[in-house]
This record gives C-alpha cells, structure tokens and sequence, in this order.
C-alpha cells in the first residue's frame, strides 16, 4: 500500500511540475479535455446495522483519476475514485479493538448542460449522472460475518453552479455540485452476513449480488454535494481543490448509514 | 467575503444534515449490552426449535438479574451462564478479558483419545506433510493424523501422502485420524472427499436464517461433492475415527463421511457444532458468536448433536495403561 501511494504521489507530482513547462503541447480541440489525477483525504462516518448498533470513524486516502471534456454548453465527467480506510470508535481498547477495514470504490459519469447563463459569470449546469459505487468492510472481530458490502449503481439528476472569479489575476472558477441518484440497483449481505462455507461449491464473489433489487430513493437515499475551486495553470492545465459530501443511507434486511467528507487536490492535464 | 460565507454556510448545513440523519451509537451500559445480546441471539440463532429452548422464558429469568451498576465482568459472567443454556460450542461471548465456551459437549464424555500412545506406540517413524502426520501400520495400513481442519493444506500435499500410500504394493487401507480436531475450515474437508468420490456425492442439506422468526429460514440448499478428475485418487477402505472432540468442521466432515460406502467410521459420537458460526457486535464492543443454520444428513438426521459412529469404540483403560489405542487396532481389523 505504501509503495501505491508513493508512486501514485510521485505521478502526481511530476505532472504539476511539469504543467507549468511553455513547452508543453497544447490542445487544438475547440473543446477542453482534461486527465484527472487527483488525491485526497477521507473522513468517514458509518452505522451499519449488519456490523453492530455503534458509530464508527475514521480517516483513509483517496486517490482519483478522471477523464472531463467540457465546452461552452456542456461538462463532461468521468470519474474513478477508490478510498482506503480504517474506521474505529472511541469504545474501542486495545482487549476489544473495534475496527472496520472498508475498501471503497466509486466509478461516477456525470454529463451535464448549461441551462442558464448570467453575466457570462455565473452559470447553471443540469444534466444527469450514473454512479457505481462498491463498499467492502471487513470487521475481523465477526468472524464468519465479517465481510460486510454495499453495493448501488444508480442514475438520477446532477447540477452544477460555475462562478467564475479573477483571483490572482488569473480566471479561476469556484463550483458548488449536487447529485440525486433516484434509481439504483443495489445489493448488501444476506441476513447475518452469512456467507456459505458449508456449500462446497460456494463462490462468495459469484454470491455478491444474488441478493440485489431495483430500488428508489426510499431504500437507497444517497446525495453527493461538492465544493470546488479550480486554478488555471500554463498550458490550460488547471489545479482543482475541492471538498465533496457523499452520504448514503441503504435498507435491505437492515440498513446502513455512510458519509464520506474528501477534501482533495487534483491536477487536471489538458490534452 | 460574501463568497466564502456562502459556501462555508453550505458546507455546515451538510454537515448538519448528516448528524441529523445517522443513528447515535447504542448506549454501552450493562442493560443496554444485554438487551442487544439476547435480541441478537433471539433474532438469529438456529436451533431453538430443535433444542426446545423457551428463549423469552431465559429472558425473565435473566433480565432481572442485569442493572447498570454491575461490573463488566459481573456482566459477562451473567451473560456466559445464559448463553451456556444453548448447549452450542459455536456459541461464544467474546469480551476481551475474557472468552466464553461452553465445552461440557466433550467435558462430559470420556477423551478417547491418548496423543502420546499414538506418538510413542502408532507414529514413531512418521512422515509429516504440511498439517498431515502420516505413517505405516503393520506394514500395509495406512495411517493420517489430522489435528485441526483450521490447519489447510494444499492439493500439492494431499497428492503426496495419497501417491505414498497408492504405491504400497497390498495396501489394506487407511486409518484417517480426526479425534481431537476441534474444526475450521471445511473447505479441508471437502478437498479431501474430491480424492475419494467416484460421483457427485450429496454431502448433507443446510437451511440458514433468513429472517429474525425462530422458524424463518431458506430453502435448504445441498453440498454436493464433484469428484476430482486430474488429481491424485485413492479408492480403497477408509476408516475415520472419532471423538467427542470431534467439533464443528470435523463434526461437517464426518457427516460428509455417512455418504460415502467405502468409509467407516469408528470410535466414539462427534461433539457436533451443526450450525454454521455467525457473528455480531455488542454496543460495548464485545462480540457473541453463534450458530446460524441447520445442517442435516440426507435422511434428515441433525448434526447439531454429533455424527454416530458406525461402530462405537471406547479406549479401554488396560489398553491405554498397556500404551494400546483400543480404536486403532479395531480399525486395523476392519481391513
């Protein structure tokens, strides 16, 4: 994990330094296309039903990387986001360490257009977004139950409000983003997390999502609300700062509570 | 500045949002702790129909006994005593300071069992392969100790003790020695029977809990073994002994035994461990562990209990005062 982390930091990097290079190609598209490449921290809550009845928190890294193509009229995003991280509480003692390991991966398609212009400053995009995300938890101190999942894949309504603001002397452009997942095809854990070891022919990957139904947002509530400010560097490459919320409460046999607040900085490559 | 107010304000109100919406932790108290426990087992354990087990009645006499100026091993000693009333080794409540099992499944029996007979008198000269221990008796029987299915071990090795004992010219046959192997994993069992099924084998039927009803459960879904077919193969006798010790995936394994013609089992009753352990944490962070589902023969016997033997065999005290293995030299007969 260290050795991912210092390569994905050592990319990261060498690609701001070397943004900043005149020399660097520019794109001839009358569009703007970017690679993300982003990192982060994560700061997780979550109340899992599946695990016990007690809060657990805790914070990890998230690394991200991307792809946006945007125009005048239209913003284009795909994103891949994993997050790694140890949740505990504070009833936790080294006799009884509560802790859950969760792995946390989102793969997120945001298409939006501009519906609303005003003073070429301030402009609203709508559109829609579809959201993959996975969950995996492992709470050793459950032995056969340990392994704990959400999983949704979902589409519903995204917007998205642009200012842009001259900071710097450079145009740089402060963001506030919503997205409403209404429909969602989500799968958790049987009942008591079983898993069956008893079946020779059990295949726990193949038994993920044998348990999973199309949903709306009675059973899968899940809203995701970003903060941003982006700075242009040379080459119409561009540093991104931003702070998202994403929080999701899931109902099966039981339900689960997760927030996650990422605070990150992502290089975005024109190309 | 009206900017960022702005969006610090929106950022707060998210925040707010969230602490309104997502539970509190449960209260850690001692009344709190044995609420959920007994809620816990109520809503997931598997036997109480079979153990004709009054579950609310346990709940009246416990309850009172429970106030939240008890001291945390106060607690856990009550909370063990009335867990022990489910008679079920899978049935842990796990503290930190302290585990609790209830073992009267073998404590109550006779052991049947004398490792340092078998060491000095049956193994001396063995082969160890991976966790497999491994000898010759009389020159033309085969014999395997294996002391923990928790211990895997891989095809590769299962190859190397079954090609050892194909190439013995009159081979009789082999002693499988489970006795005192308190389980694990039964994926070490089933790798096992892969080497010995000559067809798809039905093992034994499991029905798991699906619902928090003491009868709520699935449909019950069949463990059937395929046979291996680029393996190594053994198709002679097979002779598994047995212990009260026998628990949990080794009680699963000799189940799987009663399905296959070409093994009899010899000794004493399995300890049992029929139910398939499943897990929960309390709001003060201790943990219960207990069985989640019912596993029955084919012809409809639970295991819960233990497996019968085919052929009961106690260890004599003579013998085990003359340094002999009573089951042993039975199985040897049996060839």
């Amino acid at each position: 994990m260290k050795t991912i982390t210092f390569i994905f930091l050592a990319i990261f990097f060498a690609s701001v330094v070397s943004a900043q290079d005149s020399e660097f190609p520019r794109s001839k598209k009358s569009d703007n296309r970017y690679w993300l490449l982003g990192v982060g921290l994560s700061i997780q809550n979550m109340y899992d039903e599946g695990i016990s009845y007690v809060r657990y928190k805790g914070t990890g890294i998230a690394p991200s990387i991307g792809l946006i193509k945007s125009t005048e009229k239209k913003y284009c995003q795909f994103l891949f986001q994993p997050t790694f991280n140890k949740l505990t509480t504070e009833r936790s003692n080294e006799l009884r360490p509560m802790a859950v390991r969760t792995t946390r991966f989102v793969l997120d398609y945001q298409y939006l257009v501009k519906v609303k212009e005003w003073d070429k400053k301030l402009k609203l995009f709508a559109g829609g977004n579809a959201s993959l995300l996975f969950n995996l938890k492992t709470a050793e101190q459950l032995d056969n139950s340990q392994l704990v999942y959400d999983y949704a894949l979902s589409i519903g309504p995204a917007a998205k409000l642009d200012k842009t603001v001259r900071w710097n002397k450079r145009e740089c452009v402060a963001a506030i983003g919503l997205s409403l997942p209404l429909l969602s095809h989500i799968a958790r854990p049987y009942y008591l997390n079983r898993i069956e070891f008893i079946d020779p022919e059990n295949n726990f990957l193949g038994d993920l999502f044998s348990n999973s139904s199309v949903v709306t947002v009675n059973k899968n509530f899940r809203i995701i609300s970003g903060l941003s400010f982006t700075y242009p560097l040379f080459n119409k490459n561009e540093l991104k700062l931003g702070y998202t919320w994403d929080f999701y409460k899931m109902t099966t046999i039981n339900s689960v509570y997760a927030a996650e607040h990422l605070i990150s900085i992502s290089f975005l490559s024109n190309y | 500045m009206k900017k960022i107010f702005f969006l610090l304000t929106i950022a707060t109100v998210l925040l707010s949002c969230e602490k309104a919406i997502m539970p509190n932790s449960e209260s850690a108290d001692a009344e709190k702790t044995f609420e959920t426990l007994w809620q816990t087992i109520d809503r997931g354990y598997s036997f109480f129909e079979y153990k004709n087990i009054d579950w609310n009645a346990i709940y009246q006499t416990y309850r009172p006994q429970i106030n939240n100026n008890m001291t945390g091993r106060e607690l856990f000693n009550k909370c063990s005593e009335m867990l022990n009333v489910l008679k079920d080794g899978h049935v842990n409540l796990r503290a930190g300071f302290s585990t609790s099992y209830y073992n009267d499944f073998y404590l109550n029996f006779p052991a049947n069992f004398n490792k340092e007979i078998i060491d000095r008198n049956y193994l001396r000269g063995f082969e160890v392969t991976g966790p497999l221990y491994h000898t010759l008796l009389s020159g033309n029987i085969g014999y395997i100790y294996y002391g923990s299915f928790a211990s895997p071990y891989t095809e590769d090795q299962l190859d190397a003790v079954l090609t050892r004992f194909n190439s013995i010219a009159g081979l009789k046959g082999i002693i499988f020695d489970v006795r005192n192997n308190p389980g694990g994993n039964p994926a070490n069992a089933y790798r096992f029977f892969e080497r010995i099924a000559t067809q798809n084998t039905l093992l034994y039927k499991t029905k798991y809990k699906n619902g928090p009803g003491h009868n709520d459960f699935t449909e019950e879904q069949e463990s059937i073994i395929e046979p291996a077919t680029d393996k190594v193969k053994y198709a002679g006798k097979i002779v598994v002994l047995t212990n009260r010790k026998c628990y949990s995936a080794c009680n699963f394994f000799v189940a799987g035994c009663k399905a296959f013609s070409q093994i009899t089992i010899v000794g004493d009753q399995t300890g049992g461990g029929g139910g398939q352990p499943t897990g929960f944490e309390l709001p003060n962070g201790w943990s219960v562990n207990f069985s989640g589902s019912i596993t029955s023969l084919p012809n409809g016997f639970i295991i819960e209990n233990g497996v019968l033997p085919d052929i009961a065999v106690s260890l004599s005290p003579a013998d085990e005062a003359a340094g002999i293995d009573t089951i042993i030299e039975r199985a040897k007969t049996l060839f």
